[in-house]
């Protein structure tokens, strides 16, 4: 397909697009920004990717991506408008600026452009007689490319219509089986190979269910006709593998007007060849508002922002980081204070984008947001009135300072972690809950060092009672969910698609699965002499088998490979020692993700503990400057609590501007959130004095000290206090739902303490307080602030027309409660 | 890409949760734009030749009874059969010509004419899999089934569909004034003891905004018998056996107000609440803002409409029709299901849930003949038919389709338990159709001559399902996504084909 063909084809996508739109009468988020035409200007100098080309063979063809560059440092993608001639035709002919072989022998291809030439060599060889296709490397990836195997389809575990194949290829032995040889050979005829219903169901010449995915000028029919033809071979013993994948460009920085980039995937072979995939290759971007990329692997930019362009072929992936700017009118870069590296590196990114940060949020926002985020609870109005009467210049950090210390730092964030440990009666016994929290509140409590932290959890032997991060492994009942749990909480990695099949999209292969089970398989559990207690210990032998290859794993570690451990030590201190190793790239980054995503609202990973390629950080300099200052600071949580908390950044209003009204990922204003399900119940209670009870937990206790969700809560449950079901943070739900605006309006907890005969307004009508008094301490209960004059006049006008003062100030009250400013974080 | 629902919340899959319902299907991470067109291209066609049976129901009566009935002593008896198979209770032939029915269902004989009767389910699991019934879930998992929070857990039908609406409700549809989604008459599992919440009416990954709204009852139970179970016993009455003629439902909170408040009360409180917010009008226009708005107004259409209220204030309604339904909490639900569709709810669910203990309703492993004479079916004559009868009349049937189904059937063979009983039997069983877009009066299949295995035309929940998405005008094989991200169809099924009009 030429050049100009891929244009009109993603041009024709994007009324397509519109076309299927209208048809389902639904909205689009983001429309398709349109491909303008590219002005090419006056480049001083171009260049051509890859700079030589070798055809070693009839089936191999080259793109060259040319870019052009400027004098004020602009870059921009001139392929489609570059003038590309072979000097040779007999040798090598052009098809736009695609090299295709004609006969043996070398040549160059001229690339022309804004008054720039350049020449590529380009060697062709093997011409003699057609080169055969590759079924792992031709017709697996074209079936992969055509979606054939994806989940939805035929890759799905029971297939479709019959037809199954493995997951994205990762199966060919299976693949070779059900393509030949099922179905009473249907489905590739030889000796007729266009009537094989390979071929023939996604042209949609027969019915089809996944409609029509092929056409007879993609180049893959061609692939697949051909491999059919030539006898459906698969690739000879000793044929050489696919041993790396090269994108280009690996990043970009592109500045309207320039808007797309042409993606070139290249594969490396075990031979050391070199083969151009992008046509077989399957693209997609991590942020489609950003940019588009379609199957040519041709990017669009639809607003400025930064995706990462991911690139697969087979079980290789790669990504290519594009970063898109533009002038926006208006934009003056204010320079706000650095009030240290945290606001560096986000200011940096806000300016480079043109995104204006909000203004520091008030000492009224701040005292309320930062009790909520670092205690959990809301202050009382005296601690309130006290902080915004102190004239101390440094009273926020001070403020940061003293909550750190106090108890509930430790038993909130307890409450944090407990979710992730699956902290509940049925898992762990009723005695063994308050025991393991324990043990979290006085880690938090002494600010343990994490990575302490985690070998105690991931090492622990013995009594569950005695030693209860032992309980990690009572928990994680058998070996996959060690792997899995662990995967999660402390490499950020979600591998558990990998239990039955290679990731369908990520790096993380099923032998990788299996390989860092083989850490955990010794792992036995046997009850201990206190009914409700259960003893870990450790196996002197014991290895895992992976299921579908039958094959003994080694332990094997991300990024390191195949431990191989002899004897028989405990293979958890092995892995231990890998995880808190200071070169280890995940385990701090989650850690500070997460307490990032907890005191911002979002991660600067989003999801806090979903790593992978295709979700690419929103700063990844900042990600990498909190990481490294944990790990160099012997892994203090408080450091990096405190570390965010004084920055500007945390300390922005939620309130926008013109500049940075649709940024939601790079921190330009605190993120408005609801209120956690125990942090609203413990507000509430702050707010009216009445406190709630708990059956068997001592009276007074917050539901932010809760050591489970064992205690049966409806309001809890309705604002989405999780299970514990799983150790992934997305358990907590943080939408929003009927039974919640019910529960505020008409519900029985709310309303019961709003009359409470003890709440806080009735004791401030004993005490004689007058009705503005009463109003004011309200607000600043309930708001962290005093209400204006206009608040005070509506709310005492309110209470004179109620006729009955005590529900006047009830519904008061109630309103106060029923406020977003009540509700939400902001 | 095509995002249509607006939440944030990133799966492993590379997309928001909320992503899923991607126009047209497939949205998996690696799906590229040239891709999406191709397939959608695709639906359109498939939209331009679909039957006219898709979309011809605006609402669904959902009833499952929890326990399940035994298909011999229902719809299929087996009158030529050895004793011990046909057991003591003999047949009567139907309003539909050839549909014998069991004796204890003289009156729901009447409108068999109106019913189509599925008479080949079946599916390998002989365990109350309530979530394997109702929800797309591929295969039974027992933990899972006894853990509605279990992440394993696919979302209910209702679910889905209110899901589904949501999407359109947010492309500019109005708001519904009652819930899409509602059930009766009392929350899952919450009225028994001896056993732990079971899976199924829940909305799982779809998240906790897509669960039923679940109503409750007023009134007094009228008639009982005493259940046990292990060494429990449960001596008081039994609303499904009878029920007080002032019962009525509500949905707690959401329909009556609480102590001390009125309308009045409430709409000054609201106007308070307005004038706090002003101050910071900025987190109402925020995206969490936006959405709690929505279901606070939700909230205060509920509380200030008389609409939810007066359908399930059964009072409202004519003594004689009260007394078409019968005086049972099935029957009762029944005609509040009615009034619920009338007032505009796209799915009403129906349980005939275990009450006082588990191992009731219509699991009877023993004194099958004395529970099935006395406890159960009396109720579920007079409801199916009161039901079926009232919609009939009223000209909703065409409109409305209501399904009666089960976990599974009951063991051909009676044992020698205490009193006799029935065992649990999923090789073949009963479900019964009628109305939105199904045939009037009709048989399905058929089961062998002991009505212990398929004879003809075996189907599963999954083709049950597949075609009440399909009456509803939803492609039963839309993608939904999974906690990991997984594309899933929602339900692995074959539309019914003959059941259809």
């Amino acid at each position: 397909m030429s050049w100009n063909s891929w244009k009109r084809t993603a041009g024709l996508q994007a009324c397509g697009l519109a076309l299927c739109l209208a048809w389902q009468g639904q909205l689009l988020a983001a429309a398709d920004a349109p491909i303008e035409p590219i002005v090419v200007g006056t480049p001083s100098r171009i260049e051509v990717f890859p700079q030589q080309a070798k055809l070693d063979s009839t089936r191999r063809t080259m793109h060259l991506i040319v870019s052009g560059f400027y004098a004020d440092g602009a870059v921009q993608d001139l392929t489609s408008v570059a003038e590309v001639k072979s000097k040779d035709e007999k040798i090598a002919r052009t098809e736009g600026s695609l090299v295709l072989p004609a006969g043996n022998g070398r040549t160059e291809v001229t690339v022309k452009l804004g008054g720039h030439e350049l020449n590529v060599p380009i060697e062709v060889i093997n011409q003699d007689s057609p080169d055969k296709v590759s079924f792992n490397y031709g017709t697996l990836a074209v079936l992969s490319k055509q979606g054939c195997n994806s989940g939805a389809c035929h890759g799905s575990p029971s297939g479709k219509g019959g037809f199954r194949m493995s997951l994205r290829a990762y199966d060919p032995v299976l693949d070779i089986d059900t393509l030949v040889r099922e179905a009473f050979n249907r489905r590739t005829n030889l000796y007729e190979p266009e009537n094989s219903l390979l071929l023939r169901k996604p042209l949609m010449e027969v019915a089809h269910g996944g409609g029509r995915r092929l056409k007879k000028s993609d180049s893959g029919y061609e692939v697949l006709r051909d491999w059919i033809a030539q006898g459906c071979q698969v690739d000879p013993d000793g044929a050489p593998t696919c041993v790396k994948l090269e994108v280009y460009p690996r990043e970009r920085i592109l500045k309207r007007p320039a808007h797309t980039q042409q993606v070139l995937a290249l594969a490396h072979f075990s031979d050391g060849t070199v083969r151009d995939v992008t046509q077989l290759a399957v693209f997609s971007s991590s942020d489609e508002a950003v940019a588009t990329v379609d199957a040519n692997g041709l990017v669009v930019s639809q607003d400025r922002g930064e995706a990462a362009i991911l690139v697969r072929f087979l079980d290789k992936i790669e990504t290519s980081s594009m970063m898109f700017l533009k002038e926006i009118p208006g934009f003056h870069w204010n320079s706000p204070p650095e009030n240290n590296f945290v606001d560096h590196f986000v200011f940096q990114k806000l300016q480079q984008l043109q995104i204006l940060p909000s203004e520091l949020c008030t000492d009224e926002e701040f005292v309320r947001r930062i009790y909520l985020d670092v205690i959990g609870v809301l202050p009382e109005p005296t601690e309130t009135a006290q902080f915004l009467a102190d004239a101390n210049p440094q009273k926020r950090a001070a403020l940061i300072d003293k909550l750190l210390e106090r108890p509930e730092y430790a038993e909130f964030w307890a409450l944090k972690w407990g979710d992730l440990l699956r902290i509940r009666n049925v898992k762990v016994s009723n005695g063994g809950v308050h025991k393991f929290n324990r043990w979290l509140v006085a880690a938090f409590r002494d600010n343990m060092p994490y990575d302490q932290f985690a070998r105690q959890l991931l090492t622990a032997e013995g009594s569950t009672f005695v030693n209860p991060p032992a309980n990690y492994f009572r928990t994680a009942t058998e070996t996959n969910d060690c792997t899995e749990t662990t995967s999660q909480l402390f490499l950020g990695i979600r591998i558990q698609c990998a239990k039955c099949h290679n990731h369908p999209f990520e790096r993380w292969s099923q032998d990788n699965y299996y390989g860092i089970g083989a850490f955990f398989n010794r792992v036995q559990r046997k009850p201990g002499i206190n009914p409700e207690e259960q003893v870990i210990w450790v196996a002197r032998a014991g290895e895992v088998t992976q299921p579908r290859t039958g094959k003994q794993m080694q332990p094997w570690l991300p990024l390191t490979g195949s431990a191989d451990l002899k004897g028989e030590d405990d293979r958890r201190s092995t892995f231990a020692d890998w995880l808190v190793r200071p070169d280890n790239p995940f385990f701090p980054k989650v850690e500070v993700n997460r307490i990032w995503g907890h005191l911002m609202g979002r991660g600067i990973v989003e999801p806090v503990d979903d790593f992978r390629d295709s979700n690419p950080p929103s700063s990844a300099a900042l990600i990498a400057a909190l990481a490294d200052d944990f790990a160099k600071n012997g892994y203090d949580r408080k450091r990096v609590v405190r570390n965010i908390l004084n920055s500007r950044t945390y300390q922005l209003s939620s309130r926008k501007n013109e500049f940075n009204a649709t940024d939601t990922k790079y921190f330009s204003h605190a993120t408005t959130r609801l209120l956690a399900a125990e942090q609203l119940l413990d507000a509430i209670c702050r707010v009216t004095s009445i406190s709630e009870k708990f059956a068997g937990l001592p009276a007074g206790t917050r539901a932010t000290q809760l050591p489970s969700p064992d205690v049966e809560s409806d309001f809890l449950k309705v604002f989405g206090q999780p299970a514990r079901e799983t150790a992934c943070a997305c358990e907590r739900s943080t939408d929003s739902n009927l039974s919640q605006a019910l529960q505020m309006i008409n519900g029985p907890l709310v309303h019961s303490k709003v009359r409470d005969d003890k709440n806080r307004l009735r004791v401030l009508v004993t005490a004689g307080k007058s009705n503005e008094d009463i109003v004011a301490e309200l607000y600043l209960a309930a708001l962290c602030r005093k209400p204006s004059d206009a608040e005070t006049a509506a709310a005492t006008k309110h209470i004179t027309n109620a006729g009955d003062r005590f529900r006047g100030l009830e519904d008061v009250c109630w309103a106060l409660l029923n406020a977003n400013e009540f509700l939400f974080q902001h | 890409m095509l995002r249509i629902l607006g939440s944030a919340r990133k799966l492993c899959g590379g997309m928001t949760r909320r992503d899923l319902l991607r126009i047209g299907g497939l949205g998996l991470a690696g799906m590229t734009l040239s891709d999406l067109i191709d397939w959608q291209s695709a639906s359109a066609r498939e939209g331009a030749v679909r039957p006219k049976s898709f979309g011809r129901a605006k609402s669904i009566i959902l009833i499952h009874l929890y326990g399940s009935p035994s298909q011999l002593e229902w719809v299929d008896p087996k009158p030529d059969a050895p004793v011990e198979i046909r057991g003591e209770l003999g047949s009567i032939p139907s309003s539909l010509p050839g549909l014998r029915v069991c004796e204890l269902f003289p009156t729901f004989a009447k409108v068999m004419d109106r019913t189509t009767i599925l008479r080949s389910m079946t599916h390998p699991y002989p365990l109350h899999g309530v979530a394997f019934a109702l929800t797309g879930v591929p295969t039974l998992d027992l933990p899972a089934e006894l853990n509605p929070r279990d992440p394993r857990n696919w979302p209910f039908f209702g679910s889905v569909v209110d899901y589904v609406e949501a999407t359109r409700e947010r492309a500019g549809q109005p708001p519904r004034s009652v819930p899409a989604n509602i059930a009766l008459p009392f929350k899952f599992s919450s009225r028994r003891t001896g056993e732990v919440p079971r899976s199924g009416p829940y909305a799982t990954f779809l998240g906790s905004e897509f669960d039923p709204v679940w109503t409750d009852y007023v009134g007094t139970a009228t008639k009982g018998v005493p259940k046990t179970l292990a060494a429990a016993r449960f001596d008081e009455n039994d609303p499904y056996m009878g029920l007080s003629p002032d019962s009525h439902f509500y949905v707690p909170a959401a329909t009556n107000l609480q102590a001390d408040m009125t309308f009045d009360r409430l709409n000054r409180r609201k106007s308070l609440v307005e004038q706090v917010d002003e101050a910071r009008r900025d987190l109402a226009a925020s995206p969490r803002g936006r959405q709690l708005d929505r279901y606070r107004r939700m909230t205060y259409e509920l509380l200030g409409s008389d609409k939810l209220r007066d359908a399930l204030d059964l009072r409202k309604e004519a003594t004689s029709v009260r007394e078409l339904y019968g005086h049972t909490l099935f029957g009762q639900s029944c005609l509040a299901a009615r009034r619920l569709v009338q007032a505009g709810s796209r799915v009403v669910s129906v349980f005939w849930d275990e009450y006082g203990l588990a191992g009731s309703g219509w699991d009877t492993h023993y004194n099958h003949y004395e529970r099935m004479r006395k406890e159960l079916c009396p109720g579920l004559d007079q409801g199916w038919y009161g039901l079926i009868t009232d919609l009939d009349q009223r000209g909703l049937l065409d409109d409305t389709l209501v399904v009666c189904t089960s976990e599974h059937g009951r063991t051909p063979k009676i044992t020698t338990g205490q009193g006799g009983g029935r065992d649990h039997w999923s090789r073949v069983y009963s479900t019964l159709v009628a109305g939105g877009g199904t045939k009037r009066g009709h048989i399905v299949g058929a089961s062998d001559k002991h009505g212990g295995d398929v004879a003809e035309r075996p189907i599963s929940p999954k083709d049950l399902l597949a075609t009440m998405y399909h009456l509803l005008g939803i492609d039963h094989d839309m993608l939904i996504h999974d906690t990991l991200g997984r594309p899933l169809p929602l339900v692995d099924g074959q539309v019914i084909a003959e059941a259809l009009a």
